[in-house]
């Protein structure tokens, strides 16, 4: 029986059916028959989650452009629909065609975070797939995974074929033409992974072998089968040219971001130490604001979405906001298209932006400090001083705002008691401020929201050799947060410390952790990163069983000379760097952005971006600090 | 409904509060697993000589196929005069059971309960009262239903409890019910324009 005919018998029993129907505006429906590659484009959460992703998007289009290439959508099935399509042997399917897993050349994850894994395994189980990657037979489909993660994508090496590093709008369909070209040859699967090794950009963790110490450490990893070694990232160099979708797949049901998006650049000057995704995406390549305008209006037309979001790491760091703002209010007004600017940095909040945010869509204002003291902030190279800050809500409540929300984390290196006491006086000095403020809104009482977040060292960061805080430790700073705040002006939220010690654990993990991914699995782990459904306790069984344990990985610091899982992969970043700022972190020292001078962290040897652009092309003064505006682009 | 109208960029007038949004009514929203062939949107166009033609065809142009405008015209009744619905009820694999079928509905009487969404209250009545027509016919192994109920801002009786009913009835609550509505009606029965 087809899929789609047993589905109709199941839809009605479980939540939000529109997750599993398809058929949406804009989904891409192709002849099958023509198709002589499909690709299951896998997102490990629910549909609502893997929808609201942009690089899904963006690689669903890419490859649908490709001629005789299919690429459909897959979500991982809620606990209901996984259990009602376990009841009538239904096996996971793709939204477009409603055809099995099984009848695709390539089932693809996206990694956005370490949450996802045990929900990887439950796809392909539910896809009828061997877990692991040496179970599975030469007519099986080629699984392969991208995404942040992948940075380091040990902890899930014994379960995929092969990773995809860094940005792949231009490596997979170098890989779809190599699929092809071996499908003509003859050529079957282990051939063709031996040859998209030679790919900049893939990695086939089956052609690596990894020898570990007595202690747990690695004491080496070998290439074989002339596999490159390291495996370098790849990167898009030419944001202008490259494709940008002209239409997303607009969903039936509510979705966490039901908008259309305009990336407009990638990678970040800043250089936050904790920051992975402020190292992994370097160098700074902006959009030009033409093309980002012609691109989001055509969106908003195709979709039509009323409403646009400007995507990057620090939009106000966009070095031309102004002019893109200018040019997208000049057609989003007229055409009741509202826009919203997240991601900005609060040292470049000026009363202009604050002004030309007005006219957009008027939601809270976020920034995120991350640390309550100077110290800190300097450790964790924020470059954020206090007056930055109280200057900023200076300009939001005389704007007419009357709450601010403020990130913050807790864990940090090198940080003391008198740091996270340090987050409740700052927000106390906020909301004095607001109060001695004469321009204050008339009547209204101000509102300061800290949401607090465990630190995770990620690789790729100067915090990579760091220890993570144990969750007992956690727990005993946030309550010393909770007594020191004494006002209901200021709320505190915290993300749990159960699943940052979880994240610490996969981030810098190494394969041996696939033995205790699919334990984990085994014994009933899925949706991790969903409060209601983590169970640490199974998780803590599946360590257990494997003779591994959680503080190995998460809470143990490691020396510079240690080898790390992720060594082998080239990232453009310089360990030499990354221990620099480490150093540096620890002396209390800060590191200036891109814009001001070079750190040398690696990012040069593209040649793109920020690191060829003249520094010295243009100076302004903004509140007593220099900020750059390159010319001549 | 309101992207399809934002693709089409039709004239379509906006409410005037702080974050304008299009205005647009249907008649009585499908509940949830139903299909239909008739249902009604109302909104109001900015411009008075644009033609009810030129407005299907424009948005007709950025509709999916499940999702389809058949017609455009102006709006003859008002919302509050929409009174009864049409549905046609399919019993998968209930031709067999055809005669107890009619049996159900030729009973003087079929109390039923309906629990109010917002008050949790819950209520008795008895559908004999309320529904207007009920004749099944065999479709090959299925059964076909067409039955007319309440539907409207005075009173609305779900086709699901009949459905649900009827199968308790039969003793196969195992049977699959595909609902379609097909019609939306006054007090009089003339279709909702």
């Amino acid at each position: 029986m087809r899929v789609s005919n047993q589905l109709e018998s199941i839809l009605m029993e479980v939540q939000k059916p529109a997750r599993y129907t398809g058929g949406e505006v804009n989904s891409v429906i192709k002849d099958p028959s023509k198709a002589d590659i499909r690709f299951a484009f896998c997102f490990p959460d629910t549909y609502e989650v893997g929808m609201s992703h942009l690089g899904m998007k963006i690689l669903y289009s890419v490859l649908n452009r490709m001629e005789g290439v299919w690429c459909e959508r897959v979500f991982a099935p809620w606990l209901d629909m996984q259990e009602a399509m376990a009841k009538q042997s239904i096996p996971l399917y793709a939204l477009e065609s409603k055809d099995p897993l099984l009848d695709f050349d390539f089932i693809g994850f996206t990694l956005q975070y370490e949450l996802s894994y045990t929900n990887v395994l439950a796809m392909l189980d539910l896809a009828g797939l061997p877990l692991r990657a040496a179970d599975r037979g030469e007519d099986a489909p080629v699984v392969i995974a991208g995404g942040p993660c992948a940075c380091n994508p040990e902890p899930l090496a014994d379960f995929i074929d092969l990773f995809s590093l860094g940005e792949g709008e231009e490596a997979l369909p170098e890989l779809m033409e190599l699929y092809r070209a071996c499908q003509k040859e003859g050529a079957g699967k282990r051939e063709f992974l031996r040859r998209a090794a030679q790919i900049p950009g893939f990695y086939v963790p089956a052609l690596y072998d990894v020898v570990y110490q007595a202690d747990g450490t690695i004491a080496s990893v070998t290439a074989r089968a002339g596999a490159p070694a390291p495996v370098e990232k790849r990167i898009i160099r030419d944001l202008d040219s490259v494709y940008y979708p002209e239409a997303f797949v607009v969903p039936y049901l509510d979705i966490v971001h039901d908008r259309a998006v305009e990336e407009i650049f990638r990678g970040c000057i800043r250089g936050c130490r904790f920051c992975q995704a402020g190292y992994i995406y370097r160098p700074v390549r902006e959009k030009d604001p033409e093309t980002a305008c012609g691109q989001a209006r055509a969106l908003c037309e195709a979709t039509g979405y009323d409403e646009l979001s400007l995507s990057s790491l620090s939009t106000s760091d966009y070095t031309r906001l102004d002019g893109l703002l200018e040019g997208l209010l000049s057609w989003s007004e007229p055409e009741h298209v509202s826009l919203s600017l997240p991601s900005l940095r609060i040292d470049n909040f000026s009363s202009v932006l604050l002004e030309k945010v007005s006219r957009l869509k008027k939601s809270g204002l976020t920034f995120a400090p991350e640390a309550g003291t100077q110290r800190l902030r300097d450790v964790i190279n924020k470059r954020l001083t206090e007056e930055d800050i109280l200057n900023t809500c200076r300009t939001a409540f005389e704007g007419g705002y009357t709450s601010v929300k403020l990130y913050f984390m807790v864990g940090l290196p090198t940080e003391t008691d008198e740091d996270v006491v340090g987050i409740a006086r700052l927000a106390q000095t906020i909301v004095d401020l607001y109060y001695s403020l004469p321009a204050k809104p008339k009547g209204k009482s101000v509102q300061v929201s800290i949401s607090v977040a465990s630190f995770v060292p990620k690789p790729f960061t100067p915090f990579q050799w760091f220890p993570q805080n144990t969750r007992e430790e956690l727990r005993r700073k946030q309550r010393l947060l909770l007594d020191a705040v004494t006002t209901r002006k200021v709320s505190v939220s915290w993300h749990d410390a159960d699943v940052s010690e979880l994240e610490a654990v996969f981030a810098r993990g190494d394969r041996r952790l696939g033995r205790v991914i699919e334990a984990a699995y085994r014994r009933g782990c899925k949706f991790d990163s969903w409060d209601d459904c983590l169970d640490l306790e199974k998780w803590r069984a599946a360590f257990r069983e494997n003779g591994l344990s959680m503080d190995f990985y998460a809470h143990r610091p490691r020396e510079y000379n240690e080898v790390l899982p992720w060594d082998l992969f080239d990232y453009k970043i310089s360990r030499a760097f990354l221990q620099r700022e480490n150093e540096k972190a620890l002396a209390g020292e800060t590191t200036p952005h891109c814009r001001e001078s070079c750190a040398g962290c690696g990012a040069a040897a593209w040649k793109e971006g920020v690191c060829v652009e003249n520094r010295q092309s243009g100076v302004s003064k903004k509140r007593g600090r220099e900020v750059y505006f390159p010319s001549g682009r | 409904m309101l992207r399809a109208l934002q693709r089409s960029g039709l004239p379509v007038w906006r409410t005037q509060g702080f974050h304008p949004h299009i205005y647009c009514t249907f008649a009585h929203p499908l509940s949830l697993g139903y299909t239909s062939s008739y249902e009604v949107m109302e909104l109001r166009v900015t411009d008075d000589g644009l033609q009810s033609s030129e407005m299907l065809a424009r948005l007709q142009k950025v509709c999916n196929q499940d999702i389809f405008p058949t017609a455009a015209g102006d709006a003859v009744m008002k919302i509050n005069s929409l009174a009864f619905a049409g549905y046609e009820l399919l019993i998968c694999g209930g031709a067999n059971a055809l005669e107890r079928i009619q049996a159900f509905f030729d009973q003087p009487s079929i109390p039923l309960e309906r629990v109010s969404k917002k008050t949790g209250r819950v209520s008795r009545f008895d559908l004999k009262e309320k529904m207007r027509e009920a004749l099944a016919v065999a479709q090959g192994e299925d059964a076909r239903i067409r039955l007319i109920l309440p539907a409207g801002p005075k009173e609305t009786v779900n086709p699901g409890l009949a459905a649900g009913a009827l199968l308790r009835f039969l003793g196969r609550e195992e049977l699959r019910v595909q609902v379609h509505r097909f019609g939306l009606y006054d007090q009089e029965m003339n279709l909702f324009l």
